[in-house]
């Protein structure tokens, strides 16, 4: 298969979404002699490595699974210094990698990501499209609340909360004697 | 995930969305463990916003 800039991007998009870091790096340094005309100038520091547009979803949807080393990777790669604040303005609901990361819910996104220099807890007042939901409204209404409930698998959530009820009785008779 | 935006990163539980409060966000989603977690916040300002979030609820 010969590459090709669209097919090199479906790549680093596929990568990005899998969390694939160590793909997503080759992918990267390699691109320009992969496919060279992918190159995209850009005015403020030399060339993008990648299009800006399959940058910002790669970023976007990596921050949206908590991929930390695949941001990391796209991050470092990209040449503008400022790249963690993308705003992405074709969607309504979710304009920064910080909405994307609370929609995924993942905390330590949310961490590498505010460390990387990332706004938006104060959204209504940067720039961001007051249509888009603040991103502790994203996590609240995906339903990411504490820790147990997202870090393990559904059913040994449900076998807690069912194991918590069950012994709830007991600890409450233990207590008063 | 919440809890830590708000205790460890400063996350502001007052602020305002495109279609109200926090409490009203989390009321509307039907997430009562998150709406009981917000109002056991101190600095939760329930005032205005308990009849909205009620309302979402309903």
């Amino acid at each position: 298969m010969i590459p090709t800039p669209s097919n090199l991007s479906i790549l680093i998009k596929c990568a990005s979404e899998k969390g694939h870091a160590q793909t997503l790096a080759i992918l990267l340094a390699n691109g320009p002699i992969l496919a060279s005309n992918l190159t995209v100038p850009s005015p403020s520091s030399g060339s993008l490595i990648c299009g800006r547009k399959t940058f910002s979803d790669s970023l976007f949807i990596a921050c949206k699974n908590g991929h930390v080393d695949v941001v990391k990777v796209l991050l470092d790669t990209h040449p503008e210094k400022d790249a963690v604040n993308l705003v992405d303005g074709t969607t309504k609901l979710a304009t920064t990698v910080l909405q994307h990361a609370c929609i995924g819910g993942s905390i330590d996104m949310v961490r590498f990501l505010i460390a990387a220099g990332a706004h938006g807890r104060e959204s209504l007042s940067s720039g961001i499209p007051r249509r888009a939901d603040p991103p502790l409204f994203l996590a609240i209404s995906h339903g990411h609340f504490g820790t147990i409930r997202n870090e393990f698998h559904p059913s040994l959530y449900l076998l807690y909360t069912l194991l918590q009820q069950w012994l709830k009785p007991w600890w409450r008779s233990s207590r008063l004697m | 995930m919440v809890k830590t935006l708000v205790e460890e990163l400063a996350f502001d539980v007052n602020e305002e969305g495109p279609f109200g409060s926090a409490l009203r966000m989390a009321a509307a989603s039907g997430r009562p463990e998150i709406l009981q977690y917000l109002l056991s916040r101190p600095e939760c300002v329930r005032e205005g916003r308990l009849e909205s979030a009620l309302s979402a609820a309903w």
